[in-house]
């Protein structure tokens, strides 16, 4: 009778002790993995919320921008994301030839606008031409693709040719605008 | 024998600790498949995160290549400069054709703010007078002011008026 009983304990010890383990080795390492899931999964729907409120606000600004891309790229040739320098003496060149005035100087010099979003680049250029060609001049600055706001202008008349045309200097004060 | 029965604690199939072996490794299995279930409806949850996730910076990465920021800033820029800007080639064309023939603009000079000052040459005070008149009845031009006129000799012996005019273009 007695050797029953310590068999039968015996049993329920084993029983307690597979118990144990199964909760030491088994049961605990999988909570443990779940907590460690949970909190991943809560960092994850934390960025996915981040995400969706960044898509939002772009899908939202996108709808207010222009649909067709080509006037978004005429936008941004308007104020290109850098200085693009070579783009400005190449630009001031060319408007100077189109309209046949001689772009006698220009200087550039950085600046930063309080208020405003993008850098700025201040040129001052001196032409020098026949005063006819004045206003075709201006219309050049003002249209070209480039963005440039037109400062100050200062005109000097001057001689005029032997075919009764009237010289003038031209000098203009621009800015341009980069990202 | 019959005390000796008696004495004996009475010992059946299942004891008290049996009864308590049985109950933990039932909680502990129960507890165990539980967890388990609870870490795979977590790993599906992540993995539908996850995959709204990558949806979400997919479409992020869509729109970051059309620059919509660069675009609005420009468009900002494009728009305070518009509305900021005096269109100097339509002033000054303006300003060309609402001025008398006996009117000589020896030189002129504008402002971002819309200031302009022009250097006058005329044959007579009168004719300044009718240039500062034709300016102030043009709704283009206000606060046309001159400081003084000075009246000169021309190399061909006639009279010159001249004089510095100051303005603001509206």
């Amino acid at each position: 009778m007695a050797s029953g009983n310590s068999k039968s304990s015996l049993v329920a010890a084993i029983i307690l002790i597979v118990a144990v383990i199964v909760g030491a080795f088994v049961w605990q390492p999988a909570r443990e993995q779940v907590l460690s899931l949970e909190s991943e999964l809560v960092d994850a729907q934390a960025g996915l919320v981040l995400l969706e409120t960044e898509l939002a606000d772009l899908v939202l600004l996108d709808s207010t921008l222009p649909v067709a891309e080509s006037e978004r790229d005429r936008i941004l040739e308007a104020v290109p994301n850098d200085l693009a320098q070579d783009e400005l003496i190449r630009d001031l060149d060319d408007i100077a030839s189109s309209v046949d005035i001689d772009l006698t100087s220009m200087t550039f010099s950085l600046q930063s606008v309080q208020g405003l979003t993008a850098d700025v680049v201040s040129i001052s250029a001196s032409f020098s031409g026949l005063y006819v060609d004045l206003l075709d001049l201006l219309e050049a600055i003002e249209t070209n693709d480039r963005l440039f706001k037109v400062n100050s202008i200062g005109v000097q008349l001057g001689d005029v040719t032997d075919d009764g045309e009237q010289l003038m200097t031209f000098s203009v004060t621009l800015e341009a605008y980069y990202q | 024998m019959e005390e000796r029965e008696l004495g004996e604690i009475p010992s059946g199939r299942f004891s008290f600790m049996h009864l308590v072996a049985i109950a933990a490794i039932g909680l502990v299995l129960a507890l165990t498949a539980w967890t388990f279930v609870q870490k795979r409806s977590v790993e599906k949850d992540l993995l539908t995160v996850e995959s709204n996730v990558s949806d979400v910076q997919s479409q992020l990465d869509a729109l970051a290549e059309k620059e919509l920021d660069e675009v609005a800033i420009a468009q900002e820029v494009i728009s305070d400069v518009e509305e900021n800007s005096v269109v100097w080639s339509d002033t000054i064309l303006h300003l060309l054709s609402v001025t008398p023939l006996d009117i000589y603009y020896r030189n002129y000079s504008a402002a971002a703010d819309g200031a302009m000052s022009v250097s006058v040459l005329t044959d007579s005070y009168d004719s300044a007078a009718h240039l500062i008149a034709v300016l102030e009845d043009d709704d283009s031009f206000v606060d046309v002011f001159t400081s003084s006129l000075s009246l000169g000799n021309s190399s061909a012996g006639g009279d010159v008026v001249s004089f510095g005019l100051t303005f603001n273009v509206e």
